[in-house]
């Protein structure tokens, strides 16, 4: 038993916002106030904050695609150790931070045994990853026959086979558009087969999953990422959901107008306006920060058309049946216009939202920048003034092409906490973690209070991870074994041999090769699923 | 008793998994499709298992080996491509544990890691490469290094094809660069077919193999030039075609679990040596190191290395005796025979290689722990 004695507790969950209390753990969890402490151990926490661990929902810290890109940076130790640090690393990185659950946000199944390998060395925390599922061929045909069974049950043999947990679309079919020579797919254009449009696949997709009762829906990369203009046909997507329960991601990067010269200017307005109409949905920012980036991701089309403009190499490798991973080395600097108004977009779009349950922040590490620098993102969230400094040194495009200077909201601690915790976990349908009630996870961390937000988040007194103490002062103290989080939705296992025979058709790799194959995954936890299906 | 089984083979980048082999009395003898590299590793190797005791670590091979170990001032550790991956983490303890350095043995892979930085890659697994057009081959005839893949291109759409020699290659490849951006008004005669061909083709593949680019960084820098320029105006992709297994996929194990590639690993003593892209024959060449543990089959070295790695205290940990003399010679399976375990096909694909006969040997695994714990393996 311990106590964490008179900390200042924020559990936004429970609206619980700085109320000096004691906090009961045992075995792992928390439980309720004791009457005495007998021989508990005491952890004076008194003028001290006490919050839920940090639980992130879209990063890219395993895979092939980011083992690739690793080759870029060979001679660039410093940018190799920021935005691809090896899986081990990035993990203890994560957890110094005050984070001890992270998601992986993308991995095709021809790749899960390099994906999971990955995984299994980030054992510090606990971690999962989405299966990359918007181009994959046997699910396309599903949907263009429409065939519901099918196509329920491809998707959960999917998840199952690469031990995923959670089902992503990246651009939906837009990589089998952009591999017959089609670089920019619309939402109602046929993507290739049949008439089956991106429009299609999303809807039907996202139903499947919560019809599956996936405990985190269907998360969303939508098409046309990072296009002046874009944030029409982004909110078109958002509509064509319908009010269905769904996760879209790096929206930061989705919230751009277009102005006369074809350049950027902030949309945020618009998109924070039109997303309080979809209480069902769920975001992460993809906020950019200045510096070196990478772009990691299976919009192939999406990094095709960047690569043209930025003139960079690229890393791009297609995969049979399943659409592409690409990469591409990135810069983000702050008297670059572009740079600076997405930079400037992002916070906008963040402080315009009033819901930081539903918005939480990301920089889609390494995509807008290294997840190293959240604390300097939250200490623009939260005080106006650094923010104002900011935009005075940044390229005046920021101050012109968005409203960022006009914004005076300042986020406070709860809500701080609500988008880097309880939001995170609730979408992830994590319902033990994010939050300090009764039965929770004790995933704590807790920082000294200091005057500047940046300093304290970087450097948390301690993180508790299953209610040992295994960071303390951005220094690992305990190597806990986390678990690899999993979901195996049921499905009819009879559908088994006819899903392998159409995949001998379609792949080189042998059927009982595929995908995870016969890989034990180790420490696995798997998350039930709430099907709605009758 | 003849024993038909499956299998993937372990011998060549491409891993078919196909195979169907038949063995008797611990000789192969039929292998199904047919494969002259295949057969011939094969045979080898189960000669080598039926053999038995030879295989069983002496002793004193062993306490040799920990005694060049301890006394190293200078380690090198070279780990082969054609490694399973589980190697990488037990060669990774050893460099750490004696201060060593640590390297991709294909120097190869460094030219195309340089040159790729600047340029970039594209690739695609295997059942992409059906639909191409176009197929040029940058290096040695795969009928003889990869004898599926020559088969297997024969099935595709490779009507307008050309094998380019190592020995012309840089001047070979630049023309047809330039003809690309029309730079080059005067087109050899025997290369005027194919360059009409490739600048109508709307996708293709080029294969480089590994004595291409031993050429140096120029020709890997010009190959990367011409796919660059040619994904201007089609969809072509680039494999690496190494002669043993994936390279490539070894190094991006060693980055994602060591934080290098086809270089080194600094420990404390060797701080001096950082950035992480240096090469093995560098070390080699300039005598650099004063010990080199050898992880897997060294075939795809370049030959003179060998030579050079007889002058210093070399351990070899390999499943096949060499050719030339090490210091030690630690006999370990051979993964895909006598062992499971996981290696990526050419386009990067891992696959898991399953085991077949009960041999005794040690895993690779097995024995780089016991050097690390300073106990033979059992």
């Amino acid at each position: 038993m311990i106590v964490i004695r008179g900390g200042e507790l924020y559990d936004p969950a429970h609206g619980v916002e700085g109320e000096a209390r004691d906090l009961w753990v045992d075995e792992g969890h928390i439980v309720p106030a004791q009457a005495t402490a007998g021989n508990a151990e005491i952890m004076d926490a008194r003028g001290m904050i006490v919050a839920p661990a940090g639980v992130e929902i879209h990063t890219h810290v395993a895979g092939s695609g980011l083992n690739a890109a690793r080759r870029f940076l060979l001679n660039d130790c410093g940018t190799l150790d920021a935005l691809a640090n090896q899986a081990r690393f990035a993990a203890e990185q994560y957890l110094c931070l005050g984070y001890t659950t992270v998601m992986d946000a993308a991995s095709a199944p021809l790749f899960a045994r390099s994906t999971m390998a990955d995984l299994q060395q980030m054992e510090v925390v606990d971690r999962g990853t989405y299966t990359l599922m918007g181009d994959n061929r046997m699910l396309l045909e599903a949907l263009a026959d429409d065939d519901r069974n099918r196509i329920r049950d491809t998707l959960a043999w999917l998840l199952e086979a690469s031990g995923g947990y959670a089902v992503k679309l990246v651009n939906p079919g837009g990589g089998l558009a952009w591999k017959s020579g089609r670089p920019a797919l619309e939402l109602d254009e046929p993507i290739g087969l049949g008439g089956l449009t991106q429009r299609q696949v999303l809807y039907r997709v996202v139903e499947f999953a919560n019809e599956l009762g996936l405990p985190h829906p269907a998360h969303i990369h939508a098409g046309n990422l990072g296009r002046p203009g874009n944030y029409a046909s982004f909110l078109e997507t958002v509509r064509a959901l319908e009010g269905q329960r769904a996760h879209f991601c790096h929206i930061q990067f989705y919230a751009y107008g277009e102005d006369a010269q074809g350049g950027y200017n902030s949309a945020a307005e618009q998109v924070a306006e039109e997303l309080e109409n979809h209480p069902d949905l769920t975001f992460d920012l993809g906020q950019v920060v200045f510096g070196s980036a990478l772009a990691v991701s299976a919009d192939t089309s999406g990094l095709d058309r960047l690569r043209r403009l930025t003139r960079q190499p690229w890393i791009s490798r297609q995969l049979e049946g399943e659409g592409g991973m690409s990469a591409l080395p990135l810069a983000y600097r702050m008297k670059d216009a572009p740079s600076a108004v997405q930079w400037a977009t992002g916070l906008e779009l963040m402080l315009r939202f009033d819901h930081p349950e539903r918005l939480f922040l990301t920089t889609d590490h390494p995509n807008g920048g290294r997840f190293t620098a959240y604390p300097q993102v939250i200490a623009w969230l939260m005080n106006r003034a650094t923010r104002q400094e900011m935009l005075r040194h940044v390229h005046p495009a920021a101050r012109k092409a968005t409203r960022l200077a006009e914004v005076d909201r300042e986020f406070n601690l709860g809500e701080v906490f609500a988008m880097t915790s309880w939001g995170p976990a609730r979408a992830l349908g994590l319902d033990n973690r994010g939050h300090l009630g009764v039965g929770a996870k004790a995933d704590i961390r807790c920082y000294r209070k200091q005057e500047n937000p940046e300093t304290m988040f970087a450097r948390p007194a301690w993180v508790m991870r299953n209610g040992w103490v295994v960071a303390r002062e951005g220094e690992l103290v305990e190597r806990a074994d986390g678990e690899v989080l999993v979901t195996r939705p049921a499905w009819d296992r009879e559908r088994l041999s006819r899903l392998h025979n159409r995949l001998a058709e379609l792949v080189s790799v042998p059927v009982r090769q595929y995908a995870l194959g016969e890989m034990r995954i180790e420490k696995l936890r798997e998350v039930a699923c709430k099907s709605t299906a009758c | 008793m003849t024993n038909d089984l499956r299998a993937t083979c372990p011998f060549c980048s491409l891993h078919c998994a196909d195979l169907r082999l038949s063995i008797d009395e611990g000789r192969l003898t039929r292998l199904s499709p047919q494969c002259e590299f295949g057969m011939r590793n094969y045979t080898w190797v189960l000669r080598s298992i039926a053999v038995g005791d030879e295989y069983s670590i002496p002793t004193n091979q062993f306490t040799q080996a920990l005694t060049i170990l301890e006394s190293a001032r200078r380690l090198l550790v070279v780990l082969s491509a054609d490694v399973p991956d589980v190697a990488v983490e037990g060669a990774l303890r050893i460099v750490r544990k004696y201060h060593g350095v640590l390297s991709v043995e294909d120097e190869t892979l460094n030219n195309l890691n340089i040159s790729m930085k600047e340029v970039g890659g594209f690739s695609a697994t295997l059942g992409e490469l059906k639909e191409v057009e176009m197929v040029f081959i940058c290096g040695a005839e795969p009928k003889h290094s990869h004898p599926r893949l020559a088969e297997f291109l024969s099935r595709c759409a490779i009507d307008n094809s050309l094998i380019i020699s190592p020995l012309e290659s840089f001047e070979t490849i630049r023309q047809l660069r330039l003809v690309l951006a029309d730079e080059t008004p005067e087109v050899p005669q025997k290369y005027r077919k194919t360059m009409d061909a490739m600048r109508s083709a709307s996708t293709g593949v080029i294969f480089v193999d590994s004595s291409f680019l031993q050429a140096g960084e120029p020709t890997a820098r010009e190959l990367l030039l011409w796919l660059r320029d040619l994904n201007r105006c089609g969809r072509w992709y680039g494999q690496y075609l190494p002669i043993g297994a994936n390279s490539v996929v070894v190094a991006e194990t060693l980055l994602s679990t060591g934080g290098i590639a086809g270089g080194l690993f600094s420990g404390e003593d060797f701080e001096e040596i950082s950035p992480r892209c240096w090469k093995t024959s560098k070390l080699i060449n300039d005598g650099w190191m004063d010990a080199c543990l050898f992880v897997g089959n060294p075939s795809t070295l370049v030959e003179n290395f060998a030579i050079r790695l007889q002058g210093v205290n070399t351990i070899l940990i390999d499943p096949i005796q060499p050719s030339w003399k090490p210091a030690v010679w630690l006999p370990v399976t051979q993964v895909g025979v006598d062992a499971a375990g996981s290696m990526a096909r050419l386009d990067g694909v891992p696959l898991l290689l399953e085991q077949f006969v009960e041999s005794g040997r040690p895993t690779i695994q097995t024995l780089l722990v016991g050097l690390l714990e300073g106990r033979v393996p059992s």
